[in-house]
């Protein structure tokens, strides 16, 4: 068939011929402004292959992204979770049960929400320092001077770096998460990041005693054998990813949708019950991860779609986030939405392991951001996005009346 | 009669947890265990429990009235 055919039969069947599409899920215009392309795909082509990055399958709907993230033994994360592929597998994500289940259980405890509670009173410190820094300033980047200046430096001394470090590892993480990773200069970052961690961690093992992320994954073992360095330094690898580009996310996502919708700020300072559907909420609407990978292991099918084995399927979080099949109002925060079945933690074995953490770190960041200015407005036209895995809010000026 | 509870294949959200604290508790890594508490069916925990069950985005927690006897 040749190419004008098969536009054609394409344009009977909708007003865009998808094979065309070439969906890139890393590309500016999904960073920026998703929603109308994804409601269109959900609606019109939910499982479409696109021929970037080597050919994947993106799956936009509900539905079928929870079946991936839940059906491991079809759908395994152990030839890797994102595309392009990171400089070496990530543990545990990049690994399927019940091995998996093993990675985790060393660093769980330590994020189980009763534990994570009791770093609650420095967390709130931290906010307080980073608004202190603010003081008298009536503008300022909502993102770069308190979102990620805090939930940064809760992540990095949960999983126990020096707060100096912040610096090496923010360069390291933030060109490996968004830019262009498989090429040469990903190679040398990447090298750099994983010397780095490595150091620190052979450092660590030298003189155990904190109480930290760092000193669990040293001593952590596997079936009663203690992990390689290279498993180590794989582990830290995915807790720094994870803990630095995700919760700060959220909590400008918050503060940006609070400064124009001032009848939330008030319900949730009324009702500070509220809080805990409405952190859901936010991870839900915000979606900091929008897109994770699996490999089909076996032949099976996505939505009516016959899929063989081998194939690397690109599924969307933030598009199933979004999916008007499951949510009222999708676009919209609605903070008392409840059941909230989002995935922005992801869903089955890989849920993310810093969930508690981040959902605490959000809710206090917002209590002090709340109890510090009466009124903020951010300037929604200079909003900057960066895509990746994520859809990362870069910046966001803010106006703010101090109380 | 009672209500009986049961998790399969908890993830470790947390939401029921969260929603209903008296009869959800999380085990030593943040993985849902129920409490051996009475739940009577009609009560307001027994309304608090099925609430916290819809809220579970692994559809994981089963709720069931008790044969009796």
């Amino acid at each position: 068939m040749s190419v004008s055919e098969d536009v054609a039969l394409a344009d009977e069947k909708s007003s865009t011929p998808w094979s065309e599409l070439h969906y890139d899920h890393r590309s500016s215009k999904v960073a920026v402004d998703p929603w109308d392309l994804w409601r269109t795909l959900r609606a019109e082509c939910p499982v479409l292959f696109s021929d970037r990055y080597g050919g994947m399958w993106f799956v936009s709907r509900h539905e079928d992204v929870n079946r991936i993230l839940v059906e491991w033994e079809t759908f395994s994360a152990a030839q890797g979770t994102n595309i392009p592929d990171q400089g070496m597998p990530l543990l545990p994500i990049d690994s399927d049960p019940p091995l998996h289940r093993q990675y985790r259980s060393i660093i769980n405890p330590a994020l189980a929400p009763q534990r994570v509670a009791e770093h609650a009173s420095w967390i709130r410190a931290e906010a307080i320092r980073q608004l202190d820094k603010l003081d008298g300033r009536t503008e300022f980047d909502l993102v770069h001077d308190y979102c990620e200046a805090y939930a940064k430096r809760v992540a990095l001394r949960v999983i126990g770096f020096a707060e100096q470090d912040l610096d090496k590892l923010d360069h390291w993480t933030h060109i490996l998460s968004t830019g262009p990773r498989d090429d040469e200069n990903g190679a040398i970052v990447f090298g750099e990041f994983y010397a780095f961690l490595r150091e620190t961690l052979v450092q660590r093992s030298t003189e155990p005693g904190s109480d930290d992320l760092i000193t669990l994954v040293v001593q952590g073992d596997v079936g009663g054998r203690q992990l390689t360095i290279e498993e180590q330094t794989s582990m830290l690898m995915l807790l720094t990813f994870g803990g630095l580009h995700t919760t700060g996310n959220v909590l400008a996502g918050a503060l940006i949708w609070l400064s124009s919708h001032p009848e939330d700020r008030h319900a949730l300072t009324a009702k500070p019950e509220l809080m805990s559907t409405a952190i859901d909420e936010f991870v839900r609407f915000v979606s900091p991860v929008t897109h994770m990978r699996r490999t089909t292991a076996r032949d099976t099918e996505i939505g009516g779609c016959p899929i063989p084995a081998g194939e690397r399927i690109l599924f969307g979080i933030g598009s199933a986030n979004h999916d008007e099949r499951v949510f009222d109002q999708p676009d919209d925060v609605v903070l008392d939405r409840y059941p909230n079945p989002h995935f922005g933690f992801g869903a089955g074995p890989h849920r993310c392991i810093g969930s508690h953490l981040g959902k605490l770190a959000v809710r206090i960041g917002l209590e002090e951001f709340m109890a510090r200015y009466r009124a903020f407005e951010a300037d929604h036209n200079e909003i900057r996005y960066e895509g990746g895995e994520g859809r990362h809010i870069a910046a966001c000026p803010m106006t703010v009346v101090a109380r | 009669m009672k209500l009986v509870v049961t998790i399969d294949r908890c993830e470790g959200h947390g939401r029921c947890y969260d929603a209903c604290p008296e009869v959800f508790e999380p085990d030593v890594e943040g993985y849902a265990v129920v409490r051996d508490v009475l739940v009577e069916d009609g009560t307001e925990l027994a309304a608090r429990v099925r609430h916290a069950a819809l809220g579970c985005p692994e559809r994981a927690i089963a709720v069931v009235v008790a044969v009796a006897g």
